[in-house]
């Protein structure tokens, strides 16, 4: 029997919901404090070029005073794409513990938001690891050669390809568990 | 499906309405229902035992096997 034509049967995940309740608010507030925090703190340094150009000035350890506006517009699309898929996270994640906080746990809605936080996850990992050169080429190509900079990954990278991934890999784990759950329900 | 589940009949000779047999054996009239009407995939023995205590009948006079 199929996951959606099997029959409704009463079920109860309150003990469970009870369990995790303080966890699933607390990864839903840290993930929103998150956001808000890394989205004011982008905000602050890109709000103006001269800004842009005193912090990555003193990152790149060059002088980025005359810092073309295409190099800053460009500097700031980036950044704003980079965000949009952090924010994109928080919002699978939000909804992803909201499930769990209404005892929706072995469902297949929750299995799938699970999988698109995963798989955004990884996105935003690669979207940071590109972004990285990027930024550095648009803040410093105007510069003489000698004066670009390019700065690629870091382990830390690895370490969230690696949790992206692990809740990738949670998801098809849990779609079974869906699954058993169903056969489980069709017992009384 | 092969196993009939001859819960009504038993209720039916019992006199008893699903709703009590529900409340006697703990679980809700709901999955009572989808007891009688053979839509689950399987019934516990713990089930089985509080049915058959509180209808006073056996495990064969509530499920019964018939070839296809």
């Amino acid at each position: 029997m199929s996951l959606a034509s099997a029959p409704a049967l009463h079920t109860d995940n309150d003990g469970l919901r009870r369990r995790v309740a303080p966890l699933c608010h607390a990864i839903r507030w840290c993930a929103v404090i998150w956001i808000i925090w890394a989205s004011a703190a982008a905000l602050w340094v890109f709000g103006t070029p001269s800004r842009v150009a005193e912090h990555f000035g003193r990152v790149f350890n060059v002088d980025l005073s005359n810092l073309p506006a295409s190099g800053y517009a460009m500097a700031l699309a980036i950044v704003l794409v980079d965000l949009a898929i952090a924010w994109l996270i928080v919002a699978f994640v939000w909804r992803l513990f909201g499930h769990y906080l209404r005892g929706d746990i072995f469902s297949l809605a929750a299995v799938e938001e699970m999988w698109r936080a995963g798989w955004t996850g990884v996105a935003a990992v690669i979207a940071d690891v590109v972004a990285r050169p990027l930024l550095a080429y648009a803040l410093t190509q105007h510069l003489v050669e000698s004066q670009h900079r390019y700065f690629w990954t870091s382990p830390n990278d690895l370490l969230h390809l690696l949790l992206a991934l692990f809740v990738v890999a949670l998801a098809y784990i849990f779609r079974v568990g869906v699954e058993i759950a169903d056969d489980n329900r069709q017992i009384v | 499906m092969a196993i009939i589940v001859n819960l009504d009949v038993v209720l039916a000779k019992r006199k008893m309405r699903s709703k009590e047999l529900a409340e006697r054996i703990g679980i809700t009239e709901q999955n009572v229902s989808l007891l009688k009407s053979g839509k689950v995939k399987g019934v516990r023995f713990e089930t089985l035992e509080k049915i058959c205590d509180v209808l006073q009948c056996q495990p064969g006079d509530i499920l019964e096997y018939r070839v296809e």
